[in-house]
């Protein structure tokens, strides 16, 4: 397997760990009215631990790495907003400040990963170009 | 795995759901003095009641995907409590004891609603803003 | 809905679990992988080329699959088309030194 596209896999499991948590916040979003509602989120695994190495899947057309896993994150339940008369636990501004932060997160890393690879292209073309 | 299109879904169906929402408050506040009704009886003031729905497809096999469901109006509640009575035998309404009954309708509660679900409906808008320039980051890459 | 405050604003800009700097540190390994373990440029580029034909291949196919409706993988698809084209450019890049080296020695034979 080649180590060229190795600095992509840990950025490629970050993208995939964030589009999964921006589900989980507007899931949060969608149910500020639902009685008995408790706000979820997704907390970041460190490679290194056990539940990271369940989560390689084994797919011949995924290389180089952490491929999309089944298993982005582990999910938490968030209660420290406090709870409403109805059970339901979601605050808007909470919620709403994760979402954002989360996107900016999303977007670095994405960015990050287009210099990687614009390196990568300009090192292919033997420093000529694109 | 959970994307765009999940997420998308799902605020989607809060907004939907706060639109009903924002039509019971309007139903509410026009009847707020509509003291007879086709079923006979002042009008009841209505609320929806909303539940959440997991996403049938893709996404169920992960820890998130059990976490992320969309939400959906079960049904339109009548709030039975009775309404203020108001003596006025004058009225066409009156009961045989003079008083007019009329709708449990607290226009100031329905206002705050009403806000409340705005502020909802905002955040969905929101969020799906901020999903959709994700995607557009996505789509930048090693361009 | 409640009403609860936002304590300490910024533990809701940082996600739970992992921190940044573990993700530096992990980034930072990955890129030095290849020196460390005795792995030569030559050698990166060698995998490179005997790679590309299947990258070129799993890039199509998720071109394909993203049109087709079979996946919502935008990042993914993106990152499997950009490593395909880069992949490309490197055997075109050394299909061109091998020819243009070649022909050094043809003239030389003259």
């Amino acid at each position: 397997m080649s180590n060229l596209f190795s600095a992509i896999s840990p950025l490629h499991s970050a993208l995939n760990y964030h589009l999964e948590r921006s589900s989980v916040l507007a899931s949060n979003v969608a149910h500020v009215d639902t009685p008995g509602f408790k706000p979820k989120d997704l907390e970041r695994v460190s490679f290194n631990d056990s539940f990271s190495a369940a989560l390689r899947v084994t797919n011949e057309r995924h290389m180089g790495g952490v491929p999309t896993s089944l298993e982005n994150g582990r999910v938490f339940t968030d209660l420290s907003a406090g709870g409403g008369k109805d059970g339901n636990f979601v605050s808007l501004d909470r919620e709403a400040a994760k979402v954002a932060a989360n996107q900016m997160r999303y977007d670095v890393v994405s960015a990050v990963a287009s210099a990687e690879l614009r390196e990568l292209a300009f090192a292919a073309s033997d420093g000529k170009g694109g | 795995m959970l994307g765009t299109f999940s997420a998308l879904e799902v605020s989607a169906s809060g907004l939907a759901a706060e639109r009903i929402r924002m039509n019971t408050i309007a139903s509410n506040l026009a009847n707020a003095r509509t003291t007879r009704t086709e079923a006979g009886g002042p009008y009841k003031r209505i609320d929806p009641l909303f539940e959440s729905k997991l996403l049938d497809s893709q996404g169920l096999e992960s820890q998130a995907g059990r976490a992320v469901s969309t939400v959906h109006v079960a049904r339109i509640v009548t709030d039975e409590r009775p309404g203020q009575l108001v003596y006025d035998p004058g009225h066409p309404d009156a009961n045989p004891d003079g008083y007019v009954e009329y709708p449990n309708v607290n226009v100031v509660e329905e206002m705050v609603n009403m806000i409340s679900a705005s502020r909802a409906y905002e955040a969905g808008v929101s969020a799906i803003d901020s999903i959709k320039q994700m995607a557009s980051s996505a789509l930048r890459i090693g361009r | 809905m409640a009403l609860g405050p936002i304590e300490g604003n910024l533990t809701l800009m940082q996600p739970k679990g992992t921190t940044d700097a573990e993700f530096v540190s992990r980034l930072k390994e990955a890129k030095t992988e290849g020196a460390s373990n005795g792995t030569s440029f030559e050698d990166v580029i060698g995998q490179a080329i005997l790679n590309t034909n299947q990258r070129v291949n799993t890039a199509t196919e998720a071109g394909q699959a993203f049109a087709a409706g079979k996946t919502d993988d935008i990042h993914g698809t993106m990152l499997a088309l950009s490593e395909a084209d880069i992949s490309l450019r490197f055997v075109g890049n050394v299909k061109n030194k091998v020819v243009d080296a070649f022909y050094e020695l043809w003239r030389m034979s003259i």
